[in-house]
């Protein structure tokens, strides 16, 4: 057996063989005669069935279910079989398409926190991605860019109060015996009553919308309020100083933290500017009529590159990446 | 390109795409789906970035299968096209990453904290193994892959990854070694901390 000692790569080529279940014949009893030969062989070949054993364990760890995964797909080919009928094209919208493009490159990742006393700041501008933030009550926030919120850490538990200074955030608020969860938003305050709900401040208006359960949207100051139940925005325009709600149109309004869209009947060049809004990368459709077609969709993907091949696929058109910039054009 | 001509299964299973034949797109995804699925998730570690690499391969088939660049046959091109993906995935993410890394080092210790120490036995040994399949050098973690996750044979990864057979081999018997290796010092890591708790307890 000693030709063996110096074959030994030959040997565990022809143990591996074998756990495949490919092996010769003749291989075989050469290998059966090698594990034979010395105890120390014998060691050998179930050391690689050790590893082969445990590699097979990685593989079942992870649940797979190949019904529900094929469901998934099944229903993801279903949204991409409708095609629209072209339209006639109106209006111009090219320049705010650049405009917008400027704008998401102008936006450079960065991400810090300031400690001001008990106060912590949050701030997110322009991250790529969506930040996630467990307050010190185990309510969870997750914060779209350029968005900063502060609350008071230590007191945090008593106070229950989140100040969200500009942004957007969904919070999924968690059930606390002590004082209600409030989000502070200037002249107004979103007083929750065990929910999610979405809020965004910007200079010239805040808004609350509501995903589950109940929230009273409160103005500072005065007995005006409402309340928002699921389905409902509430808003307020500091200028006017007026609060309002009524329902929500936006489908797709914490797409920009779950990255799931439903586009109905959407014209193309609208689908562009909020898909470009959420995946942070400009993107350009060439042709008038291109920008017309009405995308029927249900989209859910992490990557931009997926999306624009399922729109691609559906509308019969081209997607391409142009340095930075995604290119939508008639094929 | 030069187009090998392709066997009878696949020729009748891009026909039934092209006509729409949804029973038999779901048993041709249903015959290879855990098999990718593993691959995927080998490289990008997200359950669901797997997924989706996996279906976005088979939506472009449904929606593309006449236009296909299919060189030797439809499996080869399913795992071609799922390692291809995740691997850009990975180099994506790896700078995403690296922004996140550089913010937590600086920014924050609280979510260090938070990181559970639950290492314990089986566990904590197919843990290891999976870092050390990692460690692993590019080439030889991928046939590495694609025949303990793919399912593939030697000669079918040599296909994929044109390289010759024996080169397989060598891949595979290198992996291998070094995961027996690893598992071998994981044993004795363990044996002496054993040593150690029982004279302890004295």
């Amino acid at each position: 057996m000693e030709e063996f000692e110096t074959h030994e790569e030959m040997v565990y080529a022809l143990i591996i063989d074998d756990l495949e279940q490919t092996i010769s014949a003749a291989d075989k009893k050469i290998l059966e005669e090698w594990r034979s030969a010395a105890e120390v062989n014998e060691k050998t070949y179930q050391d690689f069935v050790e590893v082969q054993n445990s590699i097979d364990k990685i593989y079942n760890k992870n649940g797979f279910d190949t019904q529900l995964s094929w469901e998934s797909l099944d229903a993801k080919i279903a949204d991409t079989i409708e095609v629209p009928l072209e339209l006639k094209s109106k209006g111009n919208y090219k320049l705010w398409y650049q405009v917008a493009a400027a704008v998401l490159v102008l936006c450079s990742a960065g991400y810090y926190f300031l400690t001001d006393r008990t106060y912590v700041t949050v701030s997110t501008a322009g991250t790529n991605s969506v930040s996630q933030l467990t307050l010190p009550d185990g309510t969870e926030l997750s914060l779209n860019s350029g968005t900063t919120v502060r609350y008071d850490k230590e007191n945090f538990n008593k106070e229950r109060k989140l100040i969200l200074e500009k942004g957007e955030v969904f919070v999924h608020v968690v059930l606390h015996n002590s004082k209600q969860f409030s989000v502070d938003l200037g002249d107004v305050q979103a007083e929750d009553i065990g929910t999610s709900f979405n809020v965004s401040k910007t200079e010239k208006h805040a808004s609350v919308i509501v995903e589950e359960g109940k929230v009273a949207m409160k103005q500072n100051g005065s007995a005006t309020q409402v309340l928002l139940t699921p389905g409902m925005v509430g808003r307020y325009e500091p200028q006017t100083k007026q609060l309002v709600a009524g329902s929500n149109s936006d489908l797709n309004y914490k797409a920009w933290m779950d990255k799931k869209f439903t586009f109905r009947e959407m014209p193309l060049d609208e689908v562009a500017l909020q898909l470009q809004k959420v995946y942070k990368t400009p993107l350009i459709i060439r042709g008038e009529a291109l920008k017309l077609r009405k995308l029927n969709a249900r989209l859910h993907y992490q990557t931009l590159d997926s999306v624009l091949e399922v729109i691609s696929a559906s509308l019969q058109c081209k997607a391409i990446k142009e340095q930075n910039t995604y290119v939508l054009s008639v094929n | 390109m030069e187009q090998v001509q392709l066997t009878q299964e696949d020729s009748a299973l891009i026909r039934a795409i092209i006509d729409r034949d949804r029973k038999v797109f779901e048993v041709f995804y249903k015959k290879y789906y855990r098999q990718l699925f593993a691959v995927a998730h080998r490289y990008v570690g997200q359950t669901e970035t797997a997924e989706e690499i996996v279906h976005d391969v088979f939506i472009t088939i449904w929606n593309k299968a006449a236009q296909l660049n299919i060189q030797y046959s439809m499996k080869s091109y399913l795992f071609r096209s799922v390692v291809n993906a995740a691997l850009n995935v990975v180099k994506k993410e790896k700078l995403d990453a690296e922004q996140r890394t550089a913010y937590l080092s600086v920014h924050d210790t609280e979510l260090g904290d938070q990181l559970e120490d639950h290492k314990e036995g089986e566990e904590a040994m197919l843990k290891g193994l999976e870092a050390a399949l990692e460690m692993l050098p590019d080439r030889c973690r991928q046939v590495m892959y694609l025949s303990r996750f793919g399912k593939l044979k030697q000669k079918e990864i040599a296909e994929q990854m044109n390289i010759s057979i024996k080169t397989v081999k060598n891949h595979l018997t290198y992996g291998f070694q070094k995961l027996r290796e690893h598992m071998e010092n994981n044993k004795k890591v363990i044996i002496q901390l054993l040593i150690l708790l029982t004279l302890n307890a004295r």
